[in-house]
């Protein structure tokens, strides 16, 4: 294993369709139930982002929130802190579910990094 | 080629002499039982559900293992599996060998990880998981055998669906590549993940593994 002495940042993107006519709404859900508990498990918001870029009264916005973590051991991190809370269940399968029509998560690194990534 | 592994918790509040003596009985069974191979070795720690001492038997078909551990070279431990003062706990799977590759290790480490997937166990869903799990030996260079196996029978904190298990040279390639290689991290473990809209796998899992000085997984009868 190369040692690094900074760990490659790792980004994590969840990529939500909203239930139409609750873009806002969403958002809103997002930043107060879901994004506090993720910062304590070591994950930083770097991008909040809306398309199309003006809130959709009758059809569904895509909101993408990009974070990062510290590399493989933040991925970990985040992940061993996650599955120890149950309220981060139910915010995924019982309360988003309410706001989202689709959802995907990427787990990511810069192109660059790959190799530097799997160097181990 | 059938197998039947248990991950065995002895009684905490039981005096030292009576564990050493349950395991004792616990290993005498595991060679007077006819299993054509076992592993009878205590768990390593850094486990998670992993017990103190993994057993794996192999038998020549399920009808061997079952009468095997319906006799009476067997029934020492059955009665001490079932005593709470002595055994704690059982993680147990009986399984057929499965899909499987590489070449055993001489020495080194195995690792077994139990799973039960119950989150929308749907057939397609159950399809990319084992290929994704099947494809990790190709990322992860330091595991050297593999195999993953559907459970036939499955009891303890789970009815466990998959047993997955893989040898490796070092307890490192466990540790360190295994567990830091991105295909791992940012791919496969997404189906064991409760913030992902593809998890599959209860949270409640394990994960034993401990030292061997012979191959661990069994060859089917095809490859021996």
């Amino acid at each position: 294993m190369s040692e690094r002495a900074t760990p490659s940042l790792v980004f994590v993107i969840d990529d939500l369709v909203a239930a139409p006519g609750q873009g806002e709404a969403l958002l809103r859900a997002y930043l107060e139930q879901y994004a506090p508990g993720a910062k304590r498990r070591g994950m930083t918001l770097v991008h909040q982002l809306v398309s199309p870029a003006c809130w959709l009264p009758d059809a569904s916005n895509r909101l993408l929130f990009i974070w990062t973590v510290a590399g493989a051991e933040g991925a970990w991190a985040m992940k061993y802190a996650g599955r120890q809370d149950p309220q981060l269940a139910a915010w995924w399968t019982e309360q988003a579910p309410r706001l989202v029509s689709s959802r995907t998560r990427a787990i990511c690194a810069e192109a660059s990094d790959l190799a530097g990534l799997g160097d181990v | 080629m059938f197998s039947s592994l248990r991950l065995v918790t002895l009684a905490r509040d039981a005096p030292e002499d009576a564990r050493a003596a349950t395991t004792r009985t616990l290993r005498d069974a595991a060679s007077a039982t006819g299993a054509i191979a076992s592993v009878f070795q205590p768990t390593t720690p850094g486990s998670w559900n992993g017990g103190d001492v993994i057993w794996r038997a192999v038998y020549r078909d399920e009808a061997h293992c079952r009468e095997a551990e319906a006799g009476a070279s067997f029934r020492p431990a059955a009665s001490l599996l079932a005593d709470p003062a002595r055994v704690s706990h059982v993680e147990h799977v009986a399984f057929e060998g499965g899909l499987h590759g590489g070449t055993s290790v001489r020495r080194g480490v195995y690792r077994v990880a139990l799973f039960c997937a119950n989150r929308n166990p749907t057939a397609e869903r159950l399809n990319r998981f084992r290929d994704e799990t099947l494809a990790m030996p190709r990322h992860v260079r330091t595991i050297r055998r593999w195999q993953l196996s559907p459970a036939r029978a499955a009891s303890g904190s789970r009815m466990w669906t998959h047993v997955w298990e893989q040898e490796y040279e070092e307890l490192a390639g466990l540790a360190g590549t295994y567990m830091l290689h991105p295909f791992h991290w940012s791919h496969v473990d997404r189906w064991f993940d409760p913030e992902d809209p593809d998890w599959l796998i209860d949270p409640v899992l394990c994960h034993a593994f401990c030292t061997i000085d012979a191959p661990a997984i069994a060859l089917r009868k095809e490859s021996a």
